[in-house]
């Protein structure tokens, strides 16, 4: 059974995971013993080179440079037998936060978009920007007739930045809200989990997502059809590396012991594939 | 280029092209438009890196944006109506605020917003920030703009069902205006919202009907609800007793009570405050809920009457015929 190419928009802010899951991913579809398994070899793994050898290292992969845009082709196999080849990007993130600061979109972008089957958007959590109001930490006498000082760095709350994007990206892609989604499939993936839980806790992804960002995920279950929206943890690294000082457990062991996912139902798995191979079945 | 387009609708180059062309330079209008500018220089199509302007600016919505909601469903207008400082613009805020902190209402969920702008701009000074305290939202300008900002929320409902609500934000002062003289000119506003609203919120200030000012506010508010009252034809109206931790009298609250009786025929009530002390109360939130659900769930009930059709021609059978 083979598949026309299959696109895969990957969607995330600077900071986000995305070189690090790509890297780790394509040494778990190497490795091949996960849910998904590339037949043959991937055509570029440039953009993933550097950070496969940096974490070979037990090091940190650079910072993805502000202007790149490059694509891995990875031909892949689903456990199903479904065949496809899937377009897996690298890119700064800063040209995502670009877009809905300047509430522009160029035009590769737009192609991306409107040729993308299924869209990923990595979140990282711990680095939102959440506000306490009035209503959560409420003040004891509020003098109405106080300086109204303008904040000159208001930014807007993470919620409000996501939601937004989410917008603009199906704007672009011509799907309307008004019906409930199925295309594209979106698979949400909270990334540096090992940073935000800790091991002995069976977190269910979604709930933690309800819990910081209660606006954009309901916004996100009010728009989506179920089966084709999905929420899982990432842990790509398996634990914090530094950019200079190698771990010495990556060095002996190698970067594809380390890295779990966290299902919709809390539970852990080792193998990286599963979040894509999962949007595969949806797409497909 | 500066130059608005020519196209009476659009506000090309500052937002996107009215007729939907993604490249301004393929649009007639806009060609004309840079013709007259720079009648020497060849047409400027879209920024030099092609990039498209999303055709919603997330702030406030104006009558011309608006066709991009109005374009897509039904929309329900909620026409908020009070004087100046009676809390309008603050319990919409809490609004939005109350929705970012994941409290629920029963039957609908947050479905997107195209003035996440609009609404993050009002949110922002109610907000801790170093160095910066919370205080309430600025004064709505009555000199921004003719017509109100229209704030957008959409929500799905439990039946699966869609709606887009769009509320006016408009400053005190025009209906202010309106109830004084309808036909005002600084009170067109006011009339675009009578006219557009399919449910009105008349705001009672609470803390203004027991200052020292009491007789003037009582008879602003009475004004307001007489000319509301008359334009209803209909469409539901609830009374805000805004600020209501400071206890309005009892007597002035049911004289106000007897007016609102005659001028509405029915209304509900409902009672909030975000001035909440030293602890959260959740009276409040509650209360800001279940207007919230009120204004989403409300149905006009039909009055279901039959259609009654004269008979103009009793010697012909057939259209005399009534079943």
């Amino acid at each position: 059974m083979n598949g026309a190419e299959k696109s895969i928009m990957l969607v995330g802010e600077s900071g986000t995971g995305k070189t690090h899951y790509g890297g780790q991913l394509l040494i778990r579809l190497n490795e091949g013993e996960g849910k998904l398994r590339i037949q043959g070899a991937a055509k570029n793994i440039s953009p993933y080179e550097e950070a496969m050898t940096k974490l070979g290292q037990g090091v940190l992969a650079e910072h993805t440079p502000s202007n790149t845009y490059k694509e891995s082709i990875f031909p892949i196999e689903s456990v199903s037998g479904f065949r496809t080849n899937l377009v897996w990007p690298d890119y700064a993130g800063e040209q995502i936060s670009h877009m809905t600061e300047m509430r522009r979109i160029n035009k590769a972008w737009r192609q991306r978009v409107t040729g993308s089957h299924g869209w990923i958007l990595f979140i990282r959590l711990d680095r939102i920007r959440e506000y306490e109001d009035l209503l959560s930490r409420p003040l004891g006498e509020i003098n109405e007739n106080s300086q109204q000082v303008d904040n000159p760095d208001f930014k807007w709350s993470s919620q409000a930045v996501y939601v937004e994007l989410i917008q603009l990206l199906l704007f672009t892609k011509g799907v309307g809200t008004v019906s409930r989604i199925k295309k594209p499939a979106l698979t949400v993936i909270l990334s540096c989990w090992d940073e935000m839980v800790e091991t002995e806790e069976n977190v269910v992804p979604d709930n933690l997502l309800r819990d910081r960002m209660p606006l954009f995920a309901d916004f996100l279950s009010a728009t989506w059809h179920r089966e084709f929206l999905s929420i899982f943890g990432l842990s790509a690294l398996g634990k914090p590396l530094k950019k200079d000082e190698p771990d010495a457990e990556y060095l002996m062991r190698g970067p594809e012991s380390f890295g779990f996912i966290v299902l919709p139902d809390g539970r852990r798995s080792p193998d990286l594939t599963l979040p894509v191979s999962n949007l595969m079945e949806q797409i497909a | 280029m500066d130059e608005k387009c020519t196209y009476e609708y659009c506000y090309a180059p500052n937002s996107s092209c009215n007729l939907g062309e993604i490249n301004l330079a393929d649009c007639p209008h806009w060609r004309e438009t840079a013709k007259k500018a720079k009648p020497d220089e060849s047409i400027e199509g879209t920024a030099k890196d092609d990039s498209y302007l999303l055709p919603w600016s997330g702030n406030s919505l104006g009558t011309v944006d608006l066709e991009f909601i109005a374009g897509r469903s039904k929309s329900s207008v909620i026409g908020v109506v009070g004087s100046h400082n009676a809390g309008k613009t603050t319990l919409l805020t809490a609004i939005y605020l109350l929705l970012s902190k994941g409290y629920r209402l029963p039957n609908h969920t947050f479905a997107g917003s195209y003035t996440l702008g609009g609404w993050e701009n009002l949110a922002d000074p109610l907000r801790w920030h170093a160095g910066q305290f919370p205080k309430f939202p600025p004064h709505t300008s009555s000199n921004a703009g003719r017509l109100p900002g229209l704030l957008h929320i959409a929500f799905r409902d439990q039946a699966e069902v869609h709606r887009d609500v769009l509320l006016t934000d408009a400053p005190g002062e025009w209906f202010e205006r309106w109830s004084i003289e309808e036909d005002a000119p600084d009170a067109e506003g006011a009339r675009w919202v009578n006219r557009y609203a399919d449910i009105f919120l008349l705001f009672a200030d609470s803390a203004a009907l027991s200052g020292p000012s009491l007789g003037e506010a009582r008879m602003r508010l009475i004004a307001q609800a007489q000319r509301l009252g008359k334009e209803l034809s209909g469409r539901p109206v609830a009374v805000i007793w805004s600020k209501s931790d400071v206890e309005v009298p009892e007597g002035i609250k049911e004289s106000l009570r007897k007016y609102f009786r005659r001028f509405f025929t029915s209304y509900t009530e409902f009672t909030v405050s975000v001035h909440l002390g030293q602890k959260p109360s959740l009276i409040t939130h509650d209360e800001i809920l279940r207007l919230l659900a009120w204004l989403l769930d409300y149905r006009v009930s039909s009055s279901a009457t039959s259609l009654s059709l004269p008979i103009v021609a009793p010697e012909d059978h057939l259209l005399a015929f009534r079943g």
